[in-house]
């Protein structure tokens, strides 16, 4: 019995010790510097230099770093500048870093609300669960909390498999360290769904018209309106195919729309 | 960031260690003495500084006609004033007068690194001995030594007033400095000066504590000086008198040291800033008080000029600049925007008024608020579009008078775009009594929609796209745990069938019995050790046969061998050999001889076959 003990101990210690160094290795913030630079475009917004402001966190994201401040920051700047659908497409990906924020929260349905024939998407009850449990935590954490469970459901299930006897205390621990697996999926799978699957999108020009073909002299079907949300269903030479919150689908030029979440996408 | 550190480093270390290179142009020798005035005798303190030079040596001083001179020691000091680094160090000697009259000392010179140092030349006075002691405050005071006293004390301690220019313009804030110069003395209870005249505010001192603090050298003489600092405002054109300034402070006068009446030196002869705590309290000091005067300045003051004076200058004076912000900018028609100007800058910012709209038309303008925080005037002004057809803030310009280019120049802001939507209409409701108590007591408020302000937190910053369950060492990692699961499943399920099965462990177990008593016969055999050797091949032959076949190990003998043989269906090959080595073990065992080495390994290598054969038979 005290061997089995012994044994448990030194695994749990071994996943303490794998846990952290996934933490250490895989971190998901990087120390860079380029907050003089955030600071810059700051001190423009400050000033009411939209325009600079703007283009100082673009160049920020040029240069190859992000963060949910940075991405706010400019969804406000465009929103000065009269970009309700720009935006909007940079309140999402700012929600996609901190889905918590209250004041992204309250900026994102201010501009939501400001969107001309703005349509409300239906959920069913569970997506809409899903939607809210998946919105508490940030994508790189909550795909942590999913490894590090795993590797404790591994490793305590594994020490249960060794010990001679098995020992019968761990497994509430197994059960419990499945639920929270379980749930940490469940949580991670509608972000995975959203960013990976359906591709979302925002429309970035004042209105467009939604075709029944990717064609220009194809019927216009309906008229749709900066800073709505769409989903790309297909793409074929420069033309989108869309399907709006209400379900319609149509046909849209590539250029009158842009992807929330390009990063994941390798076309 | 490790470039800049490494910048930093050897920007550092050139300050540190290169101080010539840096410093070539500024470095001077400082040349001073603690008393001009000397018996026959008694001695004086010479003190040759060097300012940003802390490496020059001592030089070895000239011959002095009428002085001995001895070399006491360098003294370094290093201070940090506003980030800036200097330093300096003072080599300090001894001179012993040896004969009366006026003698000179320098001019000096000194050639350190490629730089030469000079220093300008001092007069000391020398007189017969008991002269200096008759003046001394301690004897019978004669009217004569006295006012030599006084005149010394004068040289010793004094007060300065200065403005860096004598022109000034009506208005303009102007910089006062009054300093405290104190040779060797000790002072107490400074109080802040006070500066007398007419025609002129000035602002309260500045903390002297927070002020400057340092030596300097006055006429070969070493001071220690205190700054006090403020600004006056001259509100008079015409030559205005600037002072004088006045300060009061005590004196602390050594009373032992009186006794020994050396002159007015052994009086105060402490460091300004000696603890005399104990002094004190055996009583052995006294105070003595001091009202310190200043010279008056004579400042020339002119009104500003009427030439270039821009429509919207409305007294300012000094050098600013103007932000402006308006919110909201997306509003209805009557509803408030609220403009904050803030002004910041130098000068006097009692004569700075809130900046004005170009144009106030189509809009109602209120009454501006002020405040002031930090070298910050801010204004906040209200005003309200009064229909929706108004586009922009106008613009807003901001006038002052620069004294220093003596320039007026005007600063403009904006305009700035607004989008005014129609105010709603009015909808006439006949309210009861009720009903208008009710609404009465509540305030209206204006509420407007916006976005809330941007973050001044950058959060956490990471590589673009760079996410967790994308890179490849992560989703390596994760087979670890997995890994490490199957082994531990296959490794128990192993060894639950090895406590369950018993034939499945023997039948594992004979091989491992095989070559171990396989190793033990080979010992026997290499130390011809006959009958252990058969002994450990039929033990073998037998714990091994019983363990494969799972039967009772010793139970398997030469006679049951043809039966296991049998029912196992072992081949003739096999079981000749089981049988010929069963009978060589025991002819050997219970039969006297003594088989040759080449029998011993022949019945090893059957044995060695016989094992072979049935563990290939096992795999097959």
């Amino acid at each position: 019995m005290k061997t089995n003990i012994k044994l448990t101990v030194y695994f749990l210690i071994c996943s303490a010790i794998y846990i952290g160094l996934s933490a250490v290795c895989f971190a998901e913030t990087q120390t860079v510097f380029v907050l003089d630079d955030f600071s810059r475009a700051n001190r423009f917004y400050k000033e009411g230099q939209f325009e600079k402001a703007k283009d100082a966190y673009e160049a920020i994201l040029d240069g190859g770093f992000e963060s949910g401040p940075l991405y706010y920051n400019l969804a406000n700047s465009y929103y000065k500048l009269g970009g309700l659908g720009r935006a909007i497409l940079n309140y999402e990906r700012a929600e996609f870093f901190m889905p918590q924020d209250r004041d992204l929260k309250f900026n994102i349905e201010f501009c939501r609300s400001l969107v001309q024939d703005g349509i409300v998407p239906r959920q069913t009850l569970i997506a809409n669960l899903l939607d809210k449990l998946s919105s508490k935590v940030s994508f790189n954490r909550i795909t942590f909390m999913s490894a590090a469970l795993y590797c404790l459901l591994c490793i305590l299930s594994g020490v249960y498999f060794l010990s001679r006897r098995r020992l019968q205390f761990l497994k509430p621990a197994i059960f419990l360290s499945l639920i929270f697996f379980i749930t940490a999926i469940l949580t991670l799978s509608p972000k995975i769904y959203q960013n990976h699957l359906r591709r979302e999108a925002v429309i970035i020009v004042p209105e467009a018209a939604c075709r029944f073909a990717p064609s220009d002299t194809s019927t216009t079907y309906f008229k749709i309106y900066e800073g709505a949300k769409v989903d790309i269903v297909a793409e074929d030479a420069g033309w989108a195919r869309i399907r709006t919150a209400d379900s319609k689908i149509g046909w849209v030029k590539g250029e009158v729309l842009q992807r929330v979440y390009t990063a994941f996408f390798k076309s | 960031m490790m470039r800049r550190f490494l910048i930093l480093f050897l920007f550092s270390a050139c300050i540190l260690e290169s101080p010539c290179c840096l410093w070539a142009k500024d470095a001077v020798m400082g040349i001073s003495v603690d008393k001009k005035v000397v018996e026959v005798g008694d001695a004086i303190q010479l003190s040759l500084s060097f300012d940003n030079g802390q490496k020059v040596p001592a030089l070895d001083l000239p011959a002095i006609n009428s002085f001995k001179s001895q070399y006491l020691g360098p003294s370094t000091m290093m201070s940090i004033i506003n980030g800036q680094v200097s330093s300096s160090i003072t080599h300090r000697y001894l001179l012993v007068a040896v004969k009366t009259g006026t003698f000179k000392v320098g001019p000096l010179a000194i050639s350190y690194k490629g730089i030469d140092y000079k220093s300008e030349a001092i007069e000391i006075q020398v007189v017969s001995r008991g002269q200096l002691s008759k003046s001394s405050p301690g004897n019978s005071v004669q009217p004569q030594a006295q006012a030599q006293t006084e005149e010394e004390l004068k040289e010793r301690i004094f007060l300065a007033i200065s403005v860096p220019d004598t022109r000034v313009y009506l208005n303009e804030r102007v910089p006062v400095t009054v300093k405290l110069y104190v040779n060797q003395l000790e002072v107490r209870d400074i109080q802040y000066p006070e500066i007398l005249g007419t025609g002129f505010m000035q602002d309260g001192f500045v903390n002297p504590r927070q002020s400057r603090q340092y030596r300097d050298n006055v006429s070969g003489i070493l001071y220690d000086i205190i700054e006090f600092n403020t600004y006056a405002y001259f509100t008079r054109d015409g030559e205005i008198a600037l002072g004088p300034a006045k300060l009061k402070c005590n004196l602390l006068i050594r009373e032992s040291q009186r006794r020994r009446g050396r002159g007015i030196d052994d009086l105060f002869s402490h460091d300004f800033f000696d603890d005399s705590f104990f002094s004190d309290m055996f009583g052995r000091s006294r105070i003595y008080p001091l009202d310190l005067t200043s010279a008056q300045l004579a400042i020339n003051v002119s009104s500003l000029p009427e030439d270039g004076r821009p429509q919207q200058f409305s007294g300012a004076i000094g050098s600013f600049k103007m932000q402006v912000e308006a919110e909201p900018r997306e509003l209805k028609a009557g509803d408030p925007i609220t403009l904050t100007f803030k002004i910041a800058g130098d000068g006097n910012f009692d004569s700075v008024n809130c900046p004005r709209l170009d144009s106030e038309e189509g809009f109602k303008a209120y009454q501006p608020q002020a405040r002031t925080e930090d070298g910050v005037k801010i204004f906040e002004q209200v005003i309200m579009p009064e229909s929706e057809k108004i586009t922009e803030i106008p613009k807003i310009k901001f006038a002052y008078f620069n004294p220093q280019i003596e320039k007026y120049i005007l600063i403009e802001e904006g305009p700035f775009p607004i989008r005014v939507a129609a105010q709603a209409e009015d909808k006439s409701v006949v309210l009861d009594a009720s009903q208008i108590k009710q609404i009465l007591p509540q305030k209206t408020q204006v509420l407007g929609r916006d976005i809330i302000y941007i973050k001044e937190e950058a959060g956490a910053w990471q590589k673009k796209g760079d996410f967790l369950h994308l890179r490849t060492g992560f989703l390596i990692f994760q087979l670890l745990p997995l890994s490490f699961l199957f082994i531990s499943l296959a490794v128990g399920k192993r060894r639950e069938r090895l406590s369950a099965d018993v034939h499945y462990a023997r039948k594992l177990r004979a091989p491992k019995i095989a070559r171990a008593g396989l190793a033990r016969a080979k010992r026997y055999l290499k130390n011809n050790k006959t009958k252990e050797f058969y002994d450990v091949i039929f033990k073998t032959l037998q714990e091994y046969l019983g363990h494969r076949f799972s039967r009772a190990s010793a139970g398997i003998t030469a006679q049951v061998v043809d039966e296991l043989i049998e029912s196992k269906n072992l081949d003739a090959q096999t079981a000749d050999k089981l049988k010929n080595c069963f009978l060589n073990c025991d002819t050997a065992r219970y039969a006297v001889s003594q088989d040759s080495m080449q029998t011993m390994q022949k019945t090893l290598a059957q044995l060695e076959e016989i094992i072979d054969n049935l563990e290939r038979r096992k795999r097959k």
